[in-house]
């Protein structure tokens, strides 16, 4: 029974189901509000998030959780298992990822794949490319906005 | 699985983003970067001013006029910003006639909650505390910071501030001072129970004498202290940082959450002349064993010639080097004769280190062997005598060679490591790239001799 009661069932958009430890689970703000409103039963529907996603949510999550003196990993190791995580993420895995990452509420996954953009998107070419911002300013705007904050587009 | 992967190249891939976390995106960028996106598109145009992590970092190469500029352009991007403030740094050298704009752009930042406020106003140019002690102090930390209550950390360079003045610095967990004249920051401490992270750095007129606290992280560099000794209080250290000169640094207790010491103490360059130089020698000693035994469950520790010097010095039973946690030592060394016996003394009382790195300060090409004793050393044969400690035998698996040039002293030191080492796997041996242009054949044919003296352990080369 209690057993139980440590798990939890995530339900993806897809409606693919994930039972996981709640210590895991619970790192979501958005999971723990629910829970803790108790207007949902040992299931949680998770409206905004693929099956494929969410996977690779509770893999962070597992990774991060503090299960009863379990957490005992160097933060170094961690930092690693991070930039690991993130490396081969192609674009939209990694769009999805921070949307998913802001639905649930999971601060330092938001922080670790935003992360992750800024380090892929370092040139405005860059940014051009990886995002794929149509640029949409007349030369003349262009050139304006650049007088504007000078010292920060001289280098 | 993949039926609702939308490709890479859709162009509403990003129309996805809400602009809240886009503004988070561009706000890890460096901030000049994330001000660069304004002319992305006509959407990009203003998202900049919601940055959260705003640094003015003056350009390098600037002259007079465009520190002017630079100046008036901080206040007229600030007049324009409209998001929450994480962050906030200004870097602007010797900022004499500026005080005013600095302040306005500081209150700026206080009036929006700021939670980090780093403020660099050195000069590049100075190199030591004595030149900086001569020079007046340009700006002062405003009032407004004193009374802010949700600093989190404060990075404060060449600015002036009295540590008594904070009324609310409750949620203070970092704070960094350099360049200054740093009198009572023991007043400040019991006002900051969070805090975690102190670092003091090029300061003078020092005055401290005892740290206590909840501080994990502890870092002096370079500092001036009168009274030629610190005591500390810190039963949840963790890392412990010290460069500049021999003073007495006393830990009240053991320490038994450290994780990392870091020892670099100066050279007495005329020590056979100087007393006091030859009495620090004396005392360094004692001070050093005495401050390694109570940082004794480190696991990372790093020396200096100095140290390995001034160890064997000790002559008092209660204070002599016993065995340590270490698992990771770094020997910074200059090779000298003089220093062998620190490195005897401290492999000696590190039983289960794992990995040994050697980093050889200034090589010395043609360190021919010299044949007179020096301080009762041969150097030609020291290392060919058949000692062995217990990590030779148990635990160490790694050898590091930093700054590798092939020269005798460091084949004969690693040829030692591999003689002696049972269970020594790798010798990773580190060569400056410099080094590797004016000698690879050289470095390489001292890396093929080496491995033929082992089977057991690889070598291997690194071009750094």
């Amino acid at each position: 029974m209690s057993k139980s009661e440590k798990k939890i069932v995530l339900k993806s958009l897809d409606n693919e189901a994930f039972e996981v430890e709640k210590a895991v689970a619970l790192q979501s703000q958005t999971i723990w509000v629910m829970c803790e409103d108790k207007c949902v039963g040992n299931e949680i529907p998770l409206e905004n998030v693929t099956g494929q996603i969410l996977a690779k949510v509770i893999d962070y999550c597992k990774k991060h959780a503090v299960v009863d003196g379990d957490g005992d990993e160097s933060s170094e190791e961690l930092k690693n298992w991070d930039t690991e995580f993130t490396k081969n993420m192609d674009q939209s895995t990694l769009f999805n990822m921070i949307l998913a990452a802001n639905y649930l509420n999971i601060k330092s996954l938001l922080n670790l794949t935003c992360q992750a953009v800024a380090d892929k998107t370092k040139t405005i070419d860059e940014f051009h490319t990886f995002l794929n911002i149509e640029n949409n300013f007349t030369p003349e705007e262009e050139a304006q906005i650049c007088q504007e904050n000078l010292w920060a587009f001289d280098d | 699985m993949d039926t609702k992967r939308v490709s890479g190249s859709q162009p509403d891939m990003l129309s996805s983003l809400p602009d809240v976390l886009l503004i988070l995106i561009i706000s890890l960028l460096p901030f000049n970067e994330g001000i660069r996106t304004s002319v992305l598109s006509k959407r990009w145009k203003n998202l900049c001013y919601e940055i959260k992590n705003i640094a003015f970092k003056e350009p390098n190469y600037i002259n007079n006029v465009g520190r002017i500029l630079f100046v008036r352009s901080m206040r007229l991007w600030v007049a324009r910003f409209q998001g929450i403030i994480e962050s906030f740094e200004i870097s602007l050298s010797n900022p004499v006639g500026f005080v005013a704009d600095i302040e306005y752009l500081i209150d700026f930042a206080v009036s929006r909650q700021v939670k980090k406020l780093i403020l660099d106003f050195s000069n590049p140019s100075l190199r030591t505390t004595l030149d900086a002690s001569l020079l007046q102090v340009v700006f002062e930390l405003p009032a407004s910071v004193y009374r802010l209550r949700t600093l989190e950390s404060l990075c404060i360079s060449a600015c002036g501030f009295d540590p008594s003045r904070f009324t609310n610095p409750e949620l203070l967990r970092s704070l960094s001072i350099s360049w200054i004249s740093l009198k009572q920051v023991e007043s400040l401490l019991p006002k900051c129970p969070l805090l975690e992270s102190l670092s003091i750095k090029h300061c003078w007129d020092l005055d401290i004498m005892m740290i206590a606290g909840q501080i994990r992280e502890l870092v002096f560099v370079n500092c001036d202290f009168p009274l030629m000794s610190c005591s500390f209080d810190l039963p949840n250290i963790e890392i412990f940082k010290y460069t500049g000169y021999m003073i007495c640094l006393h830990f009240r207790s053991v320490n038994t959450m450290m994780k990392e010491v870091y020892l670099n103490f100066d050279e007495e360059k005329e020590l056979d002349t100087d007393p006091f130089a030859i009495f620090l020698h004396k005392a360094g000693g004692k001070f050093v064993s005495r401050l390694l035994n109570a940082c004794r469950f480190a696991k990372t520790l790093t020396v200096c010639p100095y140290l390995l010097q001034v160890i064997q010095e000790c002559d008092i039973p209660a204070f002599l080097l016993r065995d340590v946690d270490v698992r990771y030592l770094v020997l910074r060394t200059k090779m000298q004769p003089k220093e062998f016996m620190g490195i005897r003394l401290l492999l000696d009382n590190c039983p289960d280190l794992e990995t040994l790195t050697i980093d050889h300060v200034h090589p010395k090409p043609s360190a021919s062997p010299r044949t007179s004793l020096s301080h009762g050393i041969d150097p030609q044969t020291h290392w060919l005598q058949n000692i062995s400690y217990k990590c030779l035998r148990r635990t160490l698996r790694v050898v590091v060679f930093k700054n590798f040039i092939g020269s005798f002293d460091q084949l004969q030191l690693l040829q030692h490591f591999i003689r002696t080492g049972d269970l020594l796997e790798r010798v990773d041996v580190h060569v400056r790239d410099k080094v590797m242009k004016l000698g690879e054949w050289w470095v390489r044919d001292q890396v093929m001799m080496l491995q033929k003296t082992t089977n057991r352990a690889k070598i291997i080369l690194h071009s750094v």
